[in-house]
């Protein structure tokens, strides 16, 4: 069997699980798994947009909380203080997200490294204490309930959030559609222009690429998959709370990011996908499930710095290459 | 003749240490300008000035009738001037292709978000060109972070070529060399000289005589002497700088 067989059947194996999960996971298990997969497809896009500045552009955020949170609240606050439907709402937290991307960009890409990843952080708290003390908007630590909203009704069909099988497939939607857009951005010339930058941004200002401008639309592309994964995140959880935009949220979105692969498509879904399965399976029996998490992220950065998914792709690489000779 | 580079009274420093200091300089085409002078002499802060890597103290840098001096690095780039670094630089985890299509692509300004980088026939067609050129076909699909250090050289001018450049900046291209790799790179560089104005950084003399058409001494910050080679090997200036004056030895 060729390496390129092994890994399409990989792909045939996961659409097909991703569609017919509604139907086969009942038949394994609890029904509740249908709501894990959901969530860990949320925060794969929340890793996504990680991966997507770290892998592809070589900078290091700690603060895409910030983002997730604006998601959130948008979402929140368009449904029930401006009384909006779902999707002026669901718009509503996407814009925010992206401006207040686009806000702090503007400072933060001025820096790289360490300085990038500290003024991230910093950005991130200002705001988090700023949400803690405007309890009336936003509720503060006990954050804002709401009731699953509609998507679509069209006489009496309707597809709402309240139906548990409705709200995976429209996050399984999303999220996809995210991840496209990621595959397609990367494999454009603005894409490479990116990882241009990431490989040496010295040179990529004497090509004459902007590295400014570059750096802050994709720290702003970066924010908006952010605020995808919160408004996502408000949507399912019927609720916004600002604990979320803690760096705590980060900092867990890059380790899923670093530990499934940074700069391959498929790393932030299969660092996500393990952490929240390790988190479910193994916090009903043991309540310190965070030292496993810790244990494993250490051993895959010591033992395969690429994370899991860049582990793979060299392996078949190199079986491929060696098939060849 | 116009200049078509022309540097008046161009003065950077850092500190206490005058690197460019009063610099007036007049870069004519149709020739090779070298710029030489001993180590601190200031050359590469020259470079770095006229490239937009640092902000100049005072003094001014016309480009072909345009007043560069305040431009950013990608604003000159994309003027047309183009330079490699003294310490190589490229983008090592893409292929010795991918290196060439970035800068060619860069030139065109093309940042199409959605559209697949291979599918541009044009730029494809640029970068054949040019790795035919440098005869670089072998090493098109390696990463160039693995190439040799002749390679990647020549893959840097390799990369300003592409890009359809006015004038090329080479920050000392054959130091480190081998005699053959030296050997090689002078003949490109020849070779471009019918199509590109150059400006040359160089410390190994027998190259700089045999290239230039015209040669910059620096020493001090400070232009000591310009003149075609013959001049330059003849100047005591020069000589005092580079052998010690009698002074110096007594």
């Amino acid at each position: 069997m060729t390496q390129g067989v092994l890994s399409r059947g990989l792909w045939v194996l996961l659409i097909a699980t991703l569609l017919t999960a509604p139907w086969l996971l009942p038949l394994i298990g609890d029904a509740f798994w249908l709501s894990i997969l959901t969530e860990i497809l949320i925060w794969s896009c929340f890793a996504a947009s990680i991966n997507f500045l770290l892998g592809y552009v070589g900078l290091l955020s700690f603060g895409q909380a910030l983002y997730f949170g604006f998601g959130m609240y948008g979402v929140a606050l368009g449904l029930t203080a401006l009384g909006l439907g779902f999707w002026p709402s669901f718009f509503l937290g996407l814009v925010a997200s992206a401006l207040m991307a686009l806000v702090t960009g503007i400072f933060a890409v001025r820096l790289t490294w360490h300085y990038f990843a500290i003024i991230t952080v910093v950005f991130s708290l200002i705001f988090y204490f700023i949400a803690l003390t405007i309890k009336p908007i936003t509720g503060g630590d006990d954050g804002i309930n709401f009731s699953a909203p509609e998507i679509f009704r069209l006489g009496d069909f309707t597809i709402t959030f309240a139906n548990p099988i409705d709200q995976y497939f429209f996050v399984l939607l999303v999220v996809v559609l995210c991840f496209v857009i990621v595959k397609i951005i990367v494999a454009s010339p603005y894409g490479r222009s990116l990882i241009a930058i990431r490989d040496n941004d010295t040179r990529a200002a004497l090509i004459g690429l902007n590295v400014y401008r570059l750096r802050l639309s994709a720290f702003v592309i970066s924010g908006l998959l952010a605020g995808v994964s919160g408004s996502l995140f408000a949507l399912f959880g019927r609720y916004a709370s600002a604990s979320y935009m803690f760096y705590h949220v980060s900092g867990e979105g890059v380790v899923w990011a670093i530990v499934g692969g940074v700069g391959t498509l498929m790393g932030p879904f299969v660092g996500t996908s393990l952490f929240v399965l390790i988190r479910e399976i193994i916090s009903s029996h043991w309540q310190h499930h965070a030292l496993i998490v810790g244990a494993f992220a250490i051993l895959v950065v010591i033992y395969a710095p690429k994370g899991i998914v860049g582990f793979w792709n060299d392996r078949m690489a190199r079986k491929l290459s060696v098939g060849r000779k | 003749m116009t200049p078509f580079l022309r540097i008046e009274h161009l003065s950077k420093s850092f500190g206490g240490l005058k690197a460019v200091n009063d610099v007036s300089l007049d870069l004519m085409p149709g020739s090779i300008n070298a710029i030489i002078g001993p180590n601190g002499a200031g050359k590469t802060t020259l470079f770095n000035l006229i490239s937009g890597f640092i902000p100049s103290d005072s003094g001014q840098i016309v480009f072909e009738g345009e007043d560069i001096t305040k431009l950013k690095p990608f604003e000159i780039s994309r003027l047309g001037i183009k330079r490699t670094l003294q310490i190589k630089s490229i983008f090592p985890s893409m292929t010795a292709y991918e290196n060439i299509w970035m800068s060619a692509n860069a030139h065109l300004q093309n940042l199409h978000p959605f559209k697949r980088w291979t599918t541009y026939a044009d730029v494809r067609r640029k970068v054949e060109e040019v790795i035919e050129y440098f005869a670089l076909q072998k090493l098109a699909d390696v990463p160039a972070g693995t190439l040799s250090y002749g390679d990647v050289a020549l893959l840097e001018i390799g990369m300003a070529v592409a890009a359809d450049p006015r004038v090329i900046l080479l920050d000392e291209p054959v130091c480190g060399m081998s005699p053959s790799e030296t050997e090689q790179v002078v003949s490109r560089i020849l070779a471009l000289a019918k199509h590109f104005h150059i400006v040359i950084i160089e410390h190994d003399m027998e190259v700089v005589f045999r290239m230039a058409d015209q040669i910059t001494v620096m020493a001090f910050g400070a232009v000591l002497a310009t003149g075609t080679p013959a001049e330059i090997a003849a100047n005591q200036k020069v000589k005092d700088v580079y052998f010690g004056t009698e002074e110096d030895l007594a």
